[in-house]
């Protein structure tokens, strides 16, 4: 069963001669639990793609199913829960809460949605995240890699239908990088995961299940990774 | 660009919006103060043209002294001029008392509060001013002669050579003035005149008048009874050591100190919500190898050339608000208020005005240069030094999680919590303070009671209702009451007994006497024979209820207390159990009543002198009528005067907790708009994110509330007792309902400073949001 389906997804900037075509009719869809990546030049729409998709942003035209249900047909107010309860995020320049410690930050969407987070899930995440230790620790006194692992803990901690990850490992040098896509690729397995994960870099790409290509807004399906 | 201080023009026109936005608070800061201090000034020298008008331009006179010591007195290098003024004698024209006054043309005009309207000031013994309401009475003008009973009995002729100004002590005791020369008074006086004869003074500008007067005290050898000061001119002088005027001194320290201190903490707040952003140039500066005392310079140059906009802009619109208010004074009467001075400035405004502008923008500028030489270059540049480097997390166990992120965006930077608390803090304890000089204004110098009357005549003989209705029909009459009154009525009830004077009131006496009511109602009271009032006096034992018989003429009535009022305007003297009002038909049944004993006029717009004059043609001649239009309107300025520079403060106080407010929860806002970008891709709503903010703002709100009552309702107590409780007796008490009133104020200004940036941040997209942090 597909978890994403994208239709036909259009995104323009401009008017007239200024008019940019960040998404061109954009069509593809995503199983439950795969590990897609996208690459791409700069500029060729991938952000935009990921903003759109994780209904940050709103298309032009086109339709976003995910589980299920068209994002765009939903209240604006329906859609905030929708996110919160079925979308992760990670970000490359991690964007935690500078005020709150790991484990507020990992539980947030929960705090959110008024739920007692599930301590057992909890602690497991932070047993597979290496961040049991400093659970109490603020993100600053963190290092870059760690932030990011927070993160991820952030985007599994909902269980959501999806995760968006965009350049999870732009901000981190080479081996923090390695583990960060490790830990996502074992996430996906163990959990079913679905992550939709933009990356520059061509061997990161090469660790998911699937790699799509984007150029001038427009998708390529290069299929399953050649390894 | 010829030096790298040429940056900053270009650095403002980048950042308008800020730019525009410290100027906007230096000047508000620079209007603030210089209002205040210009409205004070112009405050005081309305009061002191007051005071001069009403009781002349000397600062001490001198009692029972010999010529030789006037003399010697007048010698002085620090006397600049000085004077006898002879009083106390009277005697009789036309029937009506007269009172003289000798004195030469000098010190009449300078030196007291008469002024002569017409003529020539008399030379000859025989000559002589009267006022100008006789003259109009008696027919008389100019040039005409007069034949006056002097104090000894005898008639004496005197040759008027003009008219003396009415006063309105004179009008209101009913009686007509009479100046003369030294000579001609000295030829008439008895015995009385000693006791109102006075040696006035007034010092030269810049002389310490206290010791002057010590000086003068201890080379004479003059007791204190022989020397006095005039406290309330000496006062506005700064020069006076009486209690009252001490307590007021201090009182106006500690309010030049607190609106000080908001000046500085509006402009410190405005510059520290923009510190972040301006960290990132210094910054930028260090990393491109400036100095530090390069940045400083920068710093410095930015800080002056926003003064240098924001400072002339306050000074107009603080002049513009002084002027606005003495034109609104004197809009409401222009005769009443020709005291108040228009379109003139005050340079104590201004210069404090300007201090308060360059001096605090350059100490509030140098906060970023600071933490821009604590930071590294590198960390300044790359913004990724956080808002705040929190030392512990947010409680989101306490409140939901939302919530506990906007107390603690609230509590977790201390400067910031510092600046927001203490404005809130010191517009409350500003108000708290004003609100006692608003107590000292209606205590001190009370507006007219809806009842006071325009004219009050009284007649031992009674008025009859007739004479009323035919009073009523004049023109320019508005209104005619009269009370019945009865001394000495004999009265017992189970709690007390004694005499009471009893008064009756009518319709409009019963409708204003429920302001008056303490307890009880006055409902009962007016139509019918059972019911009956009484005034409040010390040590009452009666209640609401109370059964009480009046021993009256006519026989013994007993009659039921509905209710206390806490005054009555009765003219004659209260009995032991005070006054008893009851309604005109109760008066009736239980006295053999003549006539009104007290009938109080009021005028519509159009009454005027020929108002008067009809109405004293409608009464015989040995009745009292009291001319109380020039003392009622002299005593109405005194109120509006104090009254609308009063409220004038209050309400730039409001305006200023409005702004201070808005402003640092708009920058708070703005600091944090990449971090609410991010809450919300994780699945913040945004009613979440309002709650957030909102939070944050009722943090500050009511920290600064009750840190401004902690410290506002000590000083409350403090001024209250130093100004009222010690002159009135009257106890203090919490004053709740200011106190609520600011409160509602502060959080229904947080309510109002949060919809805009609430707003800003709905428009944004969360990607745009985003972005700013990539």
């Amino acid at each position: 069963m597909n978890i994403l389906e994208v239709q036909n997804l259009c995104k323009t900037y401009g008017k007239g001669e200024t008019e940019v075509r960040a998404l061109d009719n954009v069509s593809f869809s995503v199983g439950k639990g795969e590990f897609i990546s996208i690459v791409g030049e700069s500029g060729s729409g991938k952000s935009t793609l990921l903003n759109v998709v994780g209904a940050l942003d709103n298309p032009t035209s086109g339709e976003v199913l995910i589980d299920g249900k068209d994002i765009f047909s939903m209240p604006e107010k329906r859609l905030t829960v929708f996110r919160r309860q079925n979308i992760g995020f990670i970000f490359q320049s991690f964007n935690l809460i500078p005020e709150l410690n790991v484990e507020q930050n990992i539980t947030f969407p929960l705090l959110l949605d008024y739920q007692k987070p599930d301590k057992k899930y909890v602690e497991e995440l932070l047993g597979i995240l290496g961040l049991k230790e400093r659970r109490k620790h603020l993100p600053s006194e963190l290092s870059g890699g760690q932030q990011q692992r927070v993160a991820i803990g952030r985007a599994l901690a909902a269980r959501p239908a999806i995760i968006m990850a965009d350049e999870p490992t732009g901000n981190l040098d080479s081996r923090n990088s390695q583990e960060v896509i490790t830990l996502l690729k074992s996430m996906s397995a163990k959990y079913r995961q679905t992550i939709l994960m933009i990356t520059h870099n061509e061997n990161h790409a090469e660790e998911a299940d699937r790699v799509l290509r984007m150029t001038d807004g427009r998708l390529k399906d290069l299929g399953v990774a050649a390894r | 660009m010829k030096s790298y201080l040429g940056l900053i023009p270009q650095y403002e026109r980048v950042h308008r919006k800020n730019n525009r936005i410290s100027v906007l608070c230096i000047m508000l800061s620079v209007c603030l103060v210089m209002a205040i201090f210009s409205m004070a000034d112009m405050a005081m020298r309305s009061q002191k043209n007051y005071f001069i008008k009403t009781g002349g331009e000397y600062h001490a006179a001198l009692h029972d002294v010999e010529a030789e010591t006037a003399e010697q007195v007048s010698s002085r290098v620090d006397v600049d001029l000085s004077g006898w003024v002879y009083q106390g004698s009277t005697g009789m024209l036309s029937g009506k008392a007269v009172s003289f006054v000798g004195a030469n043309e000098e010190t009449l005009e300078s030196l007291t509060e008469m002024d002569v309207t017409d003529g020539v000031y008399p030379s000859l013994p025989d000559e002589a001013l009267l006022n100008e309401s006789a003259m109009r009475q008696l027919g008389l003008s100019v040039g005409d002669y007069v034949t006056v009973t002097v104090p000894d009995g005898t008639q004496k002729q005197y040759r008027l050579t003009g008219v003396l100004a009415d006063m309105g002590s004179m009008l209101k005791a009913d009686i007509w003035g009479m100046t003369l020369c030294e000579e001609g008074f000295l030829a008439i006086a008895d015995e009385n005149a000693a006791d109102g004869t006075t040696y006035r003074i007034q010092f030269k500008n810049g002389a310490h008048i206290q010791e002057s007067i010590k000086e003068i005290k201890e080379q004479f050898g003059l007791s204190d009874g022989q020397i006095s000061e005039n406290t309330a001119l000496l006062g506005l002088m700064g020069q006076s050591e009486s209690n009252i005027m001490q307590a007021l001194y201090l009182i106006a320290a500690i309010l030049v100190f607190l609106v000080l201190i908001a000046g500085t903490v509006m402009i410190s707040a405005s510059f520290h919500a923009n510190v972040l952003e301006r960290t990132k140039i210094y910054g930028l500066l260090r990393c491109l190898g400036a100095s530090r005392k390069q940045v400083k310079h920068f710093v410095i140059l930015q800080g002056l050339r926003q003064s240098a906009k924001g400072v002339p802009i306050g000074l107009l619109a603080g002049q513009i608000v002084t002027w606005a208010a003495c034109l609104l004074l004197k809009s409401i009467s222009g005769d009443r208020f020709s005291e108040v001075p228009l379109f003139e400035f005050s340079i104590v405004g201004i210069l404090t005005g300007i201090v308060v502008g360059f001096l605090i923008v350059l100490l509030a500028s140098l906060s970023p240069a600071k933490k821009a030489s604590r930071v590294s270059p590198v960390a300044a540049i790359s913004g990724s030094s956080q808002l705040t480097q929190n030392k512990r997390a947010a409680n989101t166990k306490l409140f939901h999680v939302e919530t506990g992120m906007g107390v603690f965006h609230a509590l977790s930077g201390k400067k910031n919590l510092f600046l927001m608390t203490c404005s809130f803090a010191i517009s409350i304890m500003l108000f708290l303070a004003f609100q006692v000089m608003v107590v000292f204004l209606n205590q001190g110098m009370p507006a007219l009671a809806p009842s006071a009357g325009d004219v009050s005549i009284t007649s031992a003989m009674g008025i009859e209702p007739l004479v009323i209705e035919e009073m009523e029909a004049i023109e320019g009459v508005d209104l005619v009451f009269g009370r019945m009154e009865y001394g000495g009525l004999s009265v017992s009830s189970d709690a007390e007994t004694g005499t009471a004077t009893l008064v009756s009131y009518e319709e409009n006496q019963f409708k204003w006497a429920k302001e008056e009511l303490n307890e009880g109602n006055t409902d009962g009271v007016l139509g019918g024979t059972g019911d009956i009032l009484v005034s409040y006096r010390d040590g009452m034992q009666w209640k609401v209820g109370d059964a009480v018989t009046l021993h009256t003429p006519l026989g013994d009535k007993r009659v039921k207390i509905a209710g206390i009022l806490s005054s009555t305007n009765a003219s004659g003297e209260a009995g032991s159990l005070g006054y008893i009002i009851c309604s005109e038909g109760l008066f009736v049944e239980s006295v053999d009543a003549a006539g009104y004993t007290a009938v109080d006029i009021q005028l519509a717009g159009s009454g005027s002198d020929e108002t008067v004059s009809a109405i004293r043609r409608l009464l015989p001649a040995d009745t009292s009528i009291a001319d109380k239009r020039l003392s009622n309107s002299e005593s109405q300025s005194s109120y509006y005067t104090g009254a609308v520079f009063i409220y004038g403060f209050l309400l730039i106080i409001a305006l200023i907790t409005i702004f201070n407010i808005f402003n640092s929860m708009n920058a708070s806002v703005a600091a944090r708009t990449r971090q609410y970008g991010v809450m919300r891709s994780i699945g913040m709503g945004t009613g979440q994110l309002y709650k957030m903010i909102a939070a944050e703002a009722v943090t500050y709100a009511a920290l600064g509330c009750v840190t401004g009552c902690i410290f506002g309702v000590p000083l409350n107590k403090m001024m209250f007792q130093f100004l009222i409780a010690g002159k009135w007796g009257t106890s203090w008490q919490l004053p709740a309902a200011s106190l609520l009133l600011i409160v509602l104020l502060c959080f229904g200004s947080v309510v109002l400073a949060i919809i805009w940036p609430i707003q800003k941040i709905r428009k944004l997209s969360i990607v745009d949001t985003i972005k700013l942090q990539q």
